[in-house]
């Protein structure tokens, strides 16, 4: 299964490499930074739809594993591999890197760290989905910390030094315990195996009672829950995403979020399956206040960064519905909304931020009437709020119409409160887009106001586009998960 | 024949998508003239496509028919269909969908309806949009919405219907604020969309028990499978869509956006908010008619609600003095006498009733346009130009025609229509069966509103008519002189009009008004006979009867608002009338009512989640950082330096440790 090429290594380690090459581009020449990085990044995402040609959709089992021992006495090794769901997040990882880089602007200061920066996330982030082995996980898993710190804490605005120590404090602190759960699960293996294990695909095996199940299970789920963030432990986000330039909010909300909900799916559900049908319903309710917890906050910001990272929220809230439904329709649904919301939101931040560069301001009634100047403008972001408000023919439907059916498959009266989303996400999406983009245009503070020029439209159309596809031919998708994710449900829910 | 009718079928509705393209792309570059011409020819192309499938239809049906008579044992009716599959949308579990099109009776008569008067309203565009420079856009949008109703009711499951459902909601929302630099045009816009998303929730739950329960979306099958449900369920999910259908149809409670998405453009107004998509509720209801027969509760809920909201809104239309508001109110009284005839199993006359009513509102609403562009954009009647029967008499009597129509003068399409709901009603036997006397009684009372409420559709409309075009042309002229070139427009759409209304805005108007003349004493039984109505023997002392309480509303409005204006304003004089008149005309505070009870509490709820996230969630996390730093903070003081100190603590703590050891013998 090898193909001769180490395909998997090629994809996670290339933008480390161009990271590298950046050093030795001359400070000045900032052009050729955005160069060197675009190609890398084009490279890794071509290599990354490369796999698709390979990729045996009919295969529920990893593929493309590579493993090359590493700490030989605990058995810990660099395992990688891919299956249907890590698939499409390593493919919208490395798409809307590309599409980041492009958009970074020449102007930013020291442009070679902060592009540096992008690509050492871009490394750390596919490892985490690509990596097959616990310790090697959890190391790609921190090892995201770094740049994002240095992102926000660098190139950010408002508080920015605070922000980055809160988001790193916070979700580092989470992490520990999932750090001693892997440790302990580590040790449990060679307590019942004789040798010591971290490849999750041995951990299944496992003999663990419910009590041990339910401790190991919450020391992982805090760990995810706040990096996806579940409401309440999503208080760091807003800041973050906030403070953070374009570029680390994009990947924040639109990447790492996935990371939390791809951990849940990965290795909560078969490891400790007990323990996720015993919380179920909790993650469910979690799932649900997230969606209109976050809908009602977003209703009432005036600063539009943060009121789209409040409607994030929202949105992450249906993923965790979904997952916790624990049934076909939901988990599906969960998978392709991740993909839809990692496309919607990396548009909407983008489109706030061309915004706000223009406006100079990001409150929400700086800026009323702006359809009039800026008509391309106004039908782009127009369409993004359609697939954020899950309109039928955008993506954001059919994702949602499955979360909300397999939860209500589940359970009619959380399914029953989760079209309330429907009715939230309409309510402050199109209200803020009413006050921004209609009303009477105001020449006093807004005289030279330019419409989307051509690199924006290059960074936004690839989005939009996938975001109409999607909804009009969501089925290859599904066919690309559709093995991997009956093998889980199928296999785990009902032992 | 050029086209296979698969394709004729698949272009009907693709053609106005094409159109929606074309205007935008297009009209933007080149001449925006240009735009309205596509458009419009879309439409129209469509119209002479589903013409020719509805003759195809027909012959293959005849055929049909007449190989049937050949069989003597087979009495059914059976009726033929033409579809056409796409493939799938979206297979997933227990949910299957396809893009699949159907097109039988019921689809047939409202394929026309939308393309017929769609074309007309289009060709009337052309003519009220002339100076507006946001054409091509407007144009879009409209054909956009021609293609998502036709998608609506074209489609042949489920969840297709509901694809069209929330397209002709976002074509609405675009076109109602369409004018966007007033912000309560895009209020009012906003306001339809996520009222309508009130009921489209609903729908979805109901979708979502029928594939649970069902596990299939396409009419035929759900109707094959729909008598394994339980009963229980039936009615559950013929409530939700039920709720559904109140949304877009504009019923109480949810009828609120209705009136206020009169702010869009006139041609909008008659086209999506009278003639076509708010009665996508009663297709609805009619589509699933299988079920809903099988809910005879809901099916009750149905004739009150429709009966309740006829008479409310009826009630409101009679004070109301803005041209465009009448209109709006007496279209939702209109969805209520529609609704009436679905809540007691007479559907096929509740399309009837879409179809003449189709016809005689989108003339009125287009006629009004045509006065508000004459008279410098003011809609309020009491205000308008003096003798415009005289100015305009093509119009007056287009609208003449109309409002005769819907008053249910005898004859005309909307007394044949209306006449076949009070008869449904007074003679309905469907309703709920367990208290004979009691079903009886509740029966008569409905027919008894529904009759009080045709009497006060006569009232209202005919006091538009007399107030429009009535106002005598003497004596009046110093008053016409001080009135100020209504609110601004000038600011959005620079209709610079003349008197002589021009062909465009003209031919439509008098179609529209001598269809809805004629077209119940030409189509009328036929068309009951296609869509296989329930009865049809209406008595004829019935029908006097209803055409008493027509002609007795109409003469008597007329003549009073004609000779003795002032008996109006001294009846207003009398308190107890007076104290009525102003709730009418504050339209029974619904809105203020929404803005207590929803609004207000959601708003307040964020608010508190606001502070809620500030100071407890994010409050808690910052109280464990600050108890760490505390921590820290403490902990450092016994880092003095001083040798002393340490050793003095080295000495205390071994001291305890041999106390705790040996002296209590810990372990």
């Amino acid at each position: 299964m090898n193909y001769g090429l180490n395909i998997l290594s090629i994809i996670i380690w290339t933008p480390l490499v161009g990271a590298g090459l950046l050093f030795f581009v001359p400070p000045v020449k900032v052009r050729l930074a955005k160069l060197v990085a675009l190609l890398i990044t084009l490279a890794t995402f071509i290599s990354s739809v490369n796999l698709l040609s390979f990729f045996n959709a009919r295969e529920a089992k990893l593929q493309f594993v590579e493993e090359i021992s590493w700490l030989a006495q605990f058995d810990i090794n660099y395992v990688i591999g891919v299956d249907g769901i890590s698939l499409l997040l390593v493919l919208l990882t490395t798409l809307l890197t590309f599409l980041l880089v492009l958009s970074v602007k020449i102007d930013t200061s020291n442009i070679r760290a902060y592009l540096g920066s992008i690509l050492l996330l871009e490394t750390s982030i596919l490892g985490a989905f690509l990596a097959l082995d616990a310790i090697i996980f959890y190391m790609f898993w921190e090892l995201m910390l770094i740049p994002v710190y240095f992102m926000i804490g660098i190139w950010g605005t408002e508080n920015q030094g605070k922000s980055a120590f809160k988001f790193v404090i916070y979700t580092a602190v989470g992490s520990l315990l999932m750090l001693v759960a892997i440790i302990y699960l580590g040790y449990q293996f060679q307590q019942q195996f004789g040798t010591y294990s971290f490849l999750f695909a041995d951990w299944m095996k496992l003999q663990l009672s419910f009590q041990q199940e339910v401790m190991l299970f919450l020391a992982f789920a805090l760990a995810f829950a706040i990096k996806i963030p579940i409401f309440p432990f999503h208080t760091w986000l807003p800041n973050a995403y906030t403070s953070a330039p374009t570029a680390g909010t994009i990947i924040l909300a639109g990447v790492m979020s996935k990371l939390g909900l791809y951990g849940l799916i990965r290795f909560c559900l078969p490891i400790f399956p007990q323990a996720t049908i015993y919380f179920a319903s909790l993650f469910m309710l979690l799932g649900l206040v997230s969606i209109i917890y976050g809908a009602l906050m977003a209703w009432v910001q005036t600063d539009l960064k943060r009121l789209i990272a409040y409607s994030s929220i929202s949105h992450l809230g249906f993923c965790v519905l979904g997952y916790a439904a624990l049934n076909l329709e939901g988990m599906k649904g969960c998978i392709l909304q991740m993909v839809n919301h990692g496309l919607i939101i990396a548009g909407l931040f983008l489109l706030v931020e061309i915004l706000a560069a223009q406006t100079k301001s990001r409150l929400i009634l700086d800026s009323a009437g702006l359809a009039v100047k800026l008509p391309v403008f106004a039908t782009v972001l127009f369409i993004f709020v359609l697939g954020a408000i899950g309109f039928p023919l955008t993506n954001g439907f059919v994702g949602e119409f499955l979360v909300m059916f397999g939860t209500f498959k589940r359970n009619y009266l959380f399914g029953g409160l989760a079209v309330l989303g429907v009715i939230l996400g309409a309510l402050y999406m199109l209200s803020w887009y009413r006050r921004v983009m209609f009303g009477k245009f105001s020449t006093a503070n807004n005289s030279e106001l330019a419409d989307l020029n051509a690199n924006e439209l290059l960074v936004l159309l690839p989005l939009l586009m996938l975001i109409l596809i999607i909804g009009i031919h969501p089925q290859p998708l599904f066919n690309l998960s559709e093995a991997t994710v009956r093998m889980y449900v199928e296999s785990f829910i009902k032992k | 024949m050029l086209l296979s009718n698969e394709h004729t079928l698949l272009a009907i509705p693709l053609l106005p998508l094409i159109g929606f393209a074309l205007s935008f792309i297009i009209g933007q570059k080149s001449g925006k003239q240009l735009s309205g011409i596509i458009a419009t020819s879309c439409v129209l192309l469509s119209f002479l496509l589903s013409c020719s499938l509805f003759a195809a239809l027909l012959t293959e049906n005849s055929k049909l028919q007449n190989r049937l008579a050949e069989i003597p044992e087979f009495t059914n009716k059976l009726n033929l269909a033409f579809s056409v599959l796409l493939g799938d949308w979206f297979v997933v579990g227990a949910v299957r969908t396809s893009f699949e099109l159907l097109f039988d009776n019921l689809s047939a008569v409202m394929t026309l309806v939308i393309t017929g008067v769609g074309c007309l309203i289009h060709v009337y565009s052309i003519g009220y949009m002339k100076a507006d420079a946001g054409r091509p856009r407007f144009f879009a949008y409209l054909n956009l919405f021609v293609f998502f109703m036709l998608l609506l009711v074209l489609s042949n499951n489920l969840l297709l219907l509901f694809v069209g459902w929330e397209g002709v909601g976002l074509c609405s929302y675009l076109l109602i604020g369409f004018w966007f630099k007033d912000p309560n045009n895009a209020k009012a816009g906003q306001k339809a969309f996520i009222v309508n998303r009130i009921g489209d929730a609903a729908f979805l739950l109901g979708i979502f028990l029928i594939v649970t329960q069902v596990g299939v979306l396409d009419f035929a099958s759900i109707a094959e499978s729909v008598q394994v449900i339980n009963p229980r369920l039936i009615e559950i999910i013929a409530l939700f869509l039920l709720i559904g259908a109140i949304g877009k149809s504009a019923q109480m409670p949810l009828h609120i956006w209705l009136p206020d998405a009169m702010a869009g453009p006139t041609p909008v107004s008659a086209l999506i908010h009278a003639a076509t998509m708010v009665t996508a509720g009663v297709y609805l209801i009619a589509r699933m008619s299988f079920l809903y027969v099988l809910a005879p509760q809901v099916e009750l809920l149905i004739a009150v609600l429709g009966t309740l909201t006829a008479l409310f809104a009826a009630t409101i239309a009679l004070t109301q003095n803005d041209i465009k508001k009448v209109l709006a109110y007496s279209t939702i009284s209109q969805l209520g006498f529609m609704f009436m005839a679905l809540g007691v199993g007479a559907f096929s006359v509740a399309i009837y009733h879409v179809v003449t009513h189709a016809f005689g509102k989108a003339c009125l609403f287009l006629s009004a346009g045509s006065v508000i562009c004459a008279c410098r954009h003011e809609q309020d009647m009491r205000k308008l130009d003096c003798g415009l029967w005289k100015k305009m008499p093509e119009t007056f009597v287009a609208y003449l025609m109309a409002a005769l129509a819907i008053a249910g003068f005898p004859l005309t399409a909307g007394f044949f229509s209306k006449d076949a709901i009070l008869w449904s009603v007074f003679s309905s036997k469907t309703l709920v069966s367990e208290f004979l006397i009691f079903d009886v009684l509740l029966t008569k009372i409905l027919f008894g509103v529904a009759l009080f409420t045709a009497f006060l559709t006569a009232v209202y409309l005919l006091r538009s008519v007399v107030l429009i075009f009535g106002k005598p042309d003497a004596g009046a002229k110093v008053q016409l002189a001080t009135i100020s070139p209504a609110t601004d427009s000038s600011e959005f759409s620079v209709v610079r009009w003349s008197r002589t209304a021009n062909l465009t805005m003209l031919v439509p108007i008098l179609v529209l008004g001598f269809l809805s003349l004629g077209f119940g004493l030409v189509a009328g039984s036929w068309l009951m006979e296609f869509l296989q109505a329930e009865n049809l023997a209406i008595e004829k002392s019935f029908e006097i009867l209803s055409s008493t309480v027509a002609v007795v509303g109409i003469a008597l409005t007329a003549v009073v608002y004609f000779y003795y204006r002032s008996w109006v304003e001294q009846l207003l004089n009398i308190k107890l009338f007076s104290r009525a008149h102003k709730i009418l005309l504050n339209k029974w505070y619904v809105d203020e009512l929404y803005d207590l009870v929803i609004v207000r509490p959601l708003s307040l709820l964020s608010n508190i989640c606001k502070f809620i996230d500030k100071f407890v969630i994010d409050g808690l996390i910052q109280l464990g950082a600050a108890l760490v730093n505390l921590a820290g903070e403490t902990l450092r003081e016994l880092q003095t330096g001083k040798i002393s100190f340490y050793l003095v603590s080295l000495f205390v703590a071994n001291l305890t440790l041999l106390v705790l050891i040996f002296i209590l013998k810990l372990p």
